[in-house]
């Protein structure tokens, strides 16, 4: 029995499981009974005691708040017990979708009619019960496919219509230009093709709202039984969030919320950048496509509503009802672009090469979709940012050594393929202590109007801050806004007067549109005139992606951005907020930019990020590090490099020292692991697929049946040699390391923590991802390995990770 | 204004004015403080109706209630030097019948409890037994998991009751003020 618990269930915080479990073990120890009776009984004095309160607004501070306009017509009976039928506005939902085209179908009668299905609803008596759903894609190509892959549970009975048949859809097209709230309104357009019959959806109200500013289009559904067009009305918006948004590359941007109880079927077809967040008692059959780059999540507020999650690119819907998820991939080609490394001939492919990378931002968000109980999309979860997140233990190398970083490679059986092999290699990036070298940095900060968000400004604000708590008298800081204008709003002002910069900081507030590369230009201007030689220059970008790039293109931004990374001045992109769908752009940015790019959800990570590893994100140590293996066929028969699915390089790239890479800051760590098959494993457990012989030439690698491959080094024991090439950080040549490795035939007990922890990291990135790879891999075993090589865990990261396993283990 | 919008800012105000007040002199230390605090907040919400989730109000209120609170304290600790002693908050021009003033100074005695718990502990028991939040509306406030808040709480209940036994015990001890 855990103490706590017993606390917990004086204050009735425990599930209605775990309070059973507690009672019975209770009942079966009186000394246990007669202490939880005293636990509960101070508990109770306490709250009688403290909540009795006398404490209130003054008359007059009351009659001014309710003098304040108010900028939203909410229903008050709703807002504390929600009630079904209602939709009501949410919150976020920037319609910046240049042209976002919402295609509702409703086919009511789906799932009942189809009695095979294998999700059928089961939540008559309890809406409350939980109910997971979880259906295989479909395999079939072709988007009308979809509807059959998924059913939802209806809600309470009284919601829905089972009469409901006839197909219908409904075509909301949305184009938000440049424009203040009431063109905004005109630019939504609504067409109704069909409309559902029999149902009661009379009451329902779609809302959608602009974030930045509170701007809202709010367009009634009117029930089928008077088909009226849709309303849409933007009361009292303020105009400063609207004007500017819009422009094309706002795709993706656009955020939508349909928030109430209501009922759905059929196929449902979304063209829209953004998230779309379903709340409410609502029932959902079919399926839904979401074009564009956005995610779909769909969640009913019994007893709570999860929202306001992150869905990072691909086509992905989430359905959670209660805490439990369910995803569907709609169709899995759609994934073409991140399938994971396949296993790879050594003797077709001898070479492995990558870029290393050391961003994380895929682990906080990863986290922070477990947290809200929900299934992070497979593309958001980036198994190398999952690994790299957790500083490895290895020692680094010396401040004054030769090698900027330390090379460790070890090879251990693989922990899902036990005859299989997993080889671990390690970057340990030398440390800098803080002050050695000075720093010019510039803070690049969008306060555009979709910042003015607890999560967002404020936070950022509090991130610089303790940023700037660090900083000392060889330190200079500007710091330049962005919105509608730019502004240079801190001049190049030495880190010993922290009160002009904490007070620059404090100053900083959220309203406006976004134009964010003429920030950047300024930010790089102000850089540059500040340059110190042989310093740290840096522009640090705080933003939550919504980035209206006013070059005429993205390319021409990141063409710019390429440009200013030559000149010696790099860049950190740290995200913010939740909503954030530009998680990709900010990530090409901070390649360009010679730069990181990590994701600040909450003062915890801003912590680890600015304070704990602040030398990692502003001291490059090492740039354009690239990593070739050359695999022994001898010893070696197939190769799989896990996670860098997106920083493949070319063979030829290299030795090619024009070809960026990955840059590695001080202090930090960059692993990667293999999974390798060797040589004298029995053939045909992994059979790999030929190719016909070639009709034209003969002397190709893929040949039906390889030439048998005329090996060097016959007496060689090495497995494979892992080669580094890396530049210094202004340099321009790059320099070499090889580190031959032979298999020491390594049981997996035997190998050390950090071997351990990595396997495991990479283990529940596999798992969430739905690896086809991960073999015999349970979620037991990677909670046994992350607990082997937790280690001393000194900052607590390897804890948290031990607890997003249990959450995952949970929601699967 | 509108009707629906003012019963909504009527009965945001009902439930969660006096909890937040608490919680912004827990910051604070000054009631006046406290109370501009909160008006802010509860303007705040009414120019972000439209954004906040019915649902997430009060981990909303209290989540900028905390910020503004701390914006406060870091303006006025630049001016002033904070006053380290608690306000004292039941002060009050009429004198009260017995009874209710021995609880009252029950309350207080045990406020100054709180005040004493590590920082994170006392920030969980208060938002749980002054404010009235459930475990997941603080580990939302916290930006902590709900596990971590069952321990908080569940730690900060035990300093207390230890420390109250104690003065229980002895009777000339700072909690017999009545």
């Amino acid at each position: 029995m855990k103490s706590e618990n017993l606390t917990a269930w004086a204050l009735n915080e425990l599930s209605a499981e775990e309070q059973a479990q507690l009672e019975a073990e209770l009942q079966a120890d009186p000394a246990a009974q007669e202490a939880a009776a005293s636990n509960k009984e101070f508990c109770g004095f306490l709250t009688r005691e403290l909540r009795d309160e006398s404490l209130a607004l003054t008359p007059e501070q009351r009659a001014l708040l309710f003098k304040t306009p108010v900028h939203k017509v909410l229903s008050a009976a709703s807002a504390f017990e929600p009630k079904p039928l209602r939709w009501w506005q949410r919150p976020a939902i920037p319609m910046a979708a240049a042209a976002a085209v919402i295609v509702m179908g409703a086919l009511a009668a789906y799932y009942l009619n189809d009695s095979a299905e294998k999700v059928e609803p089961a939540v008559a008596e309890s809406k409350y019960k939980l109910e997971e759903i979880r259906v295989a894609a479909s395999p079939k190509p072709s988007s009308s496919a979809i509807p059959k892959s998924i059913g939802a549970p209806p809600a309470p009975s009284s919601l829905l219509n089972r009469t409901a048949a006839a197909a219908s859809s409904r075509i909301v097209s949305m184009s938000a230009a440049d424009a203040p709230a009431d063109l905004l309104a005109t630019g939504v357009t609504a067409e109704k093709i069909a409309a559902l019959k029999d149902t009661s959806l009379g009451q329902n109200r779609v809302a959608a709202t602009q974030q930045a500013g509170q701007a809202a289009v709010n367009w009634a559904e009117q029930s089928p039984a008077s088909p009226m067009p849709m309303l849409a009305s933007a009361p009292s918006a303020s105009s400063a969030g609207v004007s500017g948004m819009g422009g094309i590359q706002k795709i993706g941007a656009g955020n939508m919320t349909l928030n109430g109880g209501s009922t759905y079927a059929g196929q449902s077809t979304l063209t829209l950048g953004g998230n779309l967040t379903f709340t409410g008692n609502n029932t959902y059959t079919g399926g839904t496509t979401i074009a564009g780059s956005g995610g779909m999540i769909i969640s009913n507020p019994e007893p709570e509503a999860l929202t306001g999650m992150v869905a990072a690119g691909g086509k992905v819907i989430h359905l959670e009802r209660s805490g439990q998820t369910a995803v569907l991939f709609p169709n899995q080609e759609d994934y073409a672009k991140f399938v994971e490394n396949p296993l790879t001939s050594v003797a077709r492919e001898p070479l492995s090469t990558f870029s290393t990378d050391v961003d994380t931002a895929s682990y906080a968000n990863v986290r922070r979709f477990l947290n809200i109980n929900a299934r992070p999309p497979r593309d958001a979860v980036r198994i190398e940012e999952l690994i790299n997140y957790f500083p490895s233990s290895e020692p680094a190398p010396a401040a004054d050594s030769k090698q900027p970083f330390a090379v460790t490679v070890e090879m251990a059986a693989c922990p899902w393929q036990p005859q299989h092999r997993l080889t671990r290699i390690n970057l340990k990036g030398r440390d800098m202590p803080a002050g050695e070298k000075p720093s010019n940095l510039v803070f690049l900060v969008d306060v555009s109007g979709s910042m003015d968000h607890p999560e967002k400004l404020p936070l950022v604000q509090r991130s610089l801050r303790m940023l700037t708590e660090r900083l000392g008298e060889n330190d200079h800081v500007a710091m330049v806004t962005y919105a509608g204008g730019t502004r240079v709003v801190l001049p190049s002002t030495n880190g010993v007067k922290k009160a002009d910069i904490i007070a620059a900081i404090d100053q900083l507030t959220a309203g406006g549109s976004t134009h964010g590369s003429a920030g950047i230009k300024l930010a790089y201007e102000q850089a540059v005139s500040g340059f110190i030689q042989g310093g740290v220059n840096r522009v640090i970008l705080c933003t939550d992606g919504d980035f209206n790039v006013g070059l005429s293109s993205p390319q021409e931004l990141e063409g710019f951005i390429t440009e200013k990374a030559r000149s010696g001045v790099f860049l950190s992109v740290l995200g913010f907020g939740t909503g954030n769908l530009k998680d990709r752009t900010m990530q090409t940015l901070a390649d360009k930019g010679n730069g990181n790019h990590a994701y600040i959800d909450s003062v915890s990570e801003a912590r680890k990020v600015l304070v704990e590893q602040m030398q990692g994100t502003l001291v490059t140590i090492a740039k354009d590090v690239k990593i070739q293996v050359e695999f022994n066929p001898a010893i070696i028969r197939e190769y799989r490099l896990i996670g860098y699915e997106k920083r493949l390089l070319a063979k030829e790239d290299f030795n090619d020292d024009t070809k960026d890479a990955g840059e590695i800051g001080a202090g930090h760590s960059v692993t990667a692991l293999y999974e390798l098959v060797p040589a004298n494993l029995p053939p045909g457990t992994t059979p790999a697929p030929l190719v016909d012989k070639l009709k034209y030439q003969t002397d190709s690698v893929q040949l039906a049946a390889p030439a048998p491959v005329k090996t060097l080094n016959a007496g060689s024991n090495e497995a494979l040699t892992v080669k580094l090439r890396y530049k210094e950080p202004e340099g321009t040549t790059s320099k070499l390391i090889e580190v031959p490795v032979n298999d020491d035939a390594r049981a997996l007990e035997k190998a050390s923590a950090e071997f351990k922890f990595t396997a495991a990291v990479a283990g529940f990135g596999m798992l969430m991802r739905e690896s086809s790879y991960s073999g015999s891999l349970t979620w037991d075993r990677v909670r046994t390995l992350a607990r082997e090589g937790k280690g001393s865990d000194a900052l607590g990261y390897r804890g948290e990770f031990l607890q997003l396993i249990e959450k995952a283990a949970a929601g699967k | 204004m509108h009707d629906a919008e003012h019963t909504f800012l009527l009965a945001a105000l009902e439930r969660y004015e006096r909890p937040l007040i608490r919680y912004a002199h827990s910051f604070t230390n000054d009631l006046e403080e406290a109370r501009d605090v909160v008006q802010d907040v509860f303007v705040k919400l009414s120019q972000n109706a439209a954004s906040v989730d019915p649902p997430r109000l009060a981990a909303w209120l209290f989540t900028v209630c905390k910020n503004r609170a701390l914006d406060h304290l870091r303006k006025q600790s630049r001016l002033i030097v904070m006053e380290t002693e608690s306000f004292d908050l039941e002060t009050s021009p009429t004198p009260r019948p017995g009874e209710e003033m021995e609880s009252r100074e029950t309350a207080a005695t045990l406020r100054g409890l709180i005040d004493k718990l590590p920082t994170r502990q006392r920030e969980a028991v208060t938002l749980k037994f002054i404010s009235g939040l459930e475990y997941k509306e603080i580990s939302e406030v916290m930006k902590t998991s709900i596990g971590n808040v069952g321990y908080l709480i569940h730690h900060g209940v035990q300093a207390l009751r230890t420390r109250w036994q104690e003065m229980e015990a002895e009777p000339q001890g700072a909690a017999c003020a009545h």
